[in-house]
């Protein structure tokens, strides 16, 4: 399911980080992919995809690292992959999240406020790239940029309580 | 004089506040450390690496200085000791002053020049930028990711370049004996193993062990309670956290005498 949810202020976008974290707190079932929650700094971009599934299924890195090689390979950023956070852009980092989703198995994505942090030159990489995404994604933007996703086909408006309790039930 | 009264009783209790909190998370990473989540393979492998920083990169310059605490004490003081005729207690005197006293102490603040400010500023560098939120994101604890390898390497680094220390510097001190003085390896170890008490191997474990301890926790308790968002929290946190180890030393020392 692709939903949208419009929030007017930075309070709201705080609030909504603070209501993910605290329902991640128990055990990862949404993957938050946000500019104020980055990747770590001193990993190197396969170690950030493979450190969810590592930690929470108990098994080595190296079991993860060809299929992360796999998606890495398919989003062309082969060459990214012993780089650090620094080396990529916002766009890459951003893949870089959804391929660490992908590998620990999280089925309910939330992309908070992409419009503030995806240089306009990739925003039209971003919808394409929304349009693909076959997981149950929410994105959180403001008010002013609802336009910019109006050529995604079956985005539904949602309240974020509404979308989580569909989330949380699976 | 009110104003500085009142100064100084806030002062007081605001430390006796953030003592509270330290040992509070004292208690939560031994508590972490009892749950066996050092054998998780992402924390394992962080584990890992820490030891690699701490125990293993330090090696050269740690052998560098043991050597010359190796020549200038035992050797040194060896020498005088048979100079005034008191050359059955240099057993003692190796077991006070390398044993209990240099290994443990050289060893510490050489990895808390070291180790404690790359903790410190890694960690206080990591909540600025929001990373720690980052690991809470995906469901993991800082606590056992973070902290717990931190502060398990440290231990053991602690410990084993204590035991490495001591080693090395009563083979040196035993050479410059043997030339100068034609003593025997087998005599200096005797020497030793007689006047090494129960007691000395119980301080020595204390003192490496709450050191590792607090070298590491004071740093980490310190970046994560005293930065929050601006960039000038990170000085601040290390000139803090510094101070606050300084402290610390000084209270493991000083109750490791007690033993």
């Amino acid at each position: 399911m692709r939903c949208i949810h419009l929030i007017d202020c930075k309070e709201q976008e705080d609030g909504l980080i603070a209501k993910l974290l605290e329902v991640n707190s128990a055990s990862l079932q949404i993957y938050i992919i946000a500019k104020e929650l980055p990747l770590i700094s001193n990993l190197s971009v396969i170690e950030n995809i493979v450190l969810p599934a590592s930690y929470h299924k108990n098994a080595r890195l190296k079991d993860y690292i060809e299929e992360a090689l796999r998606y890495l390979e398919g989003f062309g950023l082969a060459d990214k992959v012993h780089k650090r956070r620094d080396d990529l852009d916002e766009f890459e980092q951003m893949l870089v999240k959804y391929i660490s989703c992908k590998i620990v198995e999280v089925k309910n994505i939330v992309f908070m406020t992409p419009m503030k942090f995806i240089a306009p030159e990739k925003f039209e990489d971003f919808k394409r790239f929304l349009k693909n995404c076959d997981e149950n994604y929410l994105i959180i933007d403001y008010n002013k940029f609802y336009n910019e996703y109006n050529d995604i086909d079956k985005l539904n408006i949602m309240g974020f309580d509404e979308w989580l309790i569909h989330a949380l039930k699976g | 004089m009110i104003n500085y009264l009142y100064n100084l009783g806030r002062f007081y209790v605001n430390s006796f506040k953030d003592f509270k909190e330290y040992i509070y998370f004292c208690l939560i990473i031994v508590s972490q450390f009892l749950t066996f989540k050092l054998f998780n393979p992402a924390v394992f492998l962080v584990t890992l690496r820490q030891i690699y920083f701490t125990g293993v990169q330090i090696i050269k310059i740690h052998l560098f200085i043991a050597t010359i605490v190796g020549i200038g004490l035992v050797g040194l003081f060896g020498k005088f000791l048979f100079s005034i005729g008191a050359y059955e207690h240099i057993g003692k005197v190796l077991v006070l002053v390398i044993i209990r006293e240099f290994a443990p102490l050289i060893t510490t603040l050489l990895l808390s020049f070291r180790s404690s400010t790359a903790i410190g500023t890694e960690i206080a560098t990591m909540k600025l930028n929001n990373e720690i939120k980052t690991l809470n994101s995906i469901g993991i604890n800082e606590y056992n990711y973070l902290f717990l390898p931190r502060v398990f390497s440290g231990v053991v680094c602690i410990f084993s370049l204590s035991v490495f220390f001591a080693f090395v510097s009563i083979m040196v001190g035993y050479f410059i004996l043997s030339f100068k003085l034609n003593m025997t390896m087998d005599y200096v170890v005797k020497m030793v193993i007689n006047e090494l008490s129960l007691d000395d191997i119980a301080c020595f474990i204390y003192k490496t062990l709450f050191f590792g301890f607090v070298i590491t926790t004071t740093p980490i308790f310190t970046s994560m309670t005293t930065v929050s968002k601006y960039s000038t929290d990170v000085p601040i946190s290390l000139l803090k956290g510094m101070m606050r180890l300084f402290y610390g030393l000084i209270f493991v020392e000083i109750t490791g005498l007690l033993i």
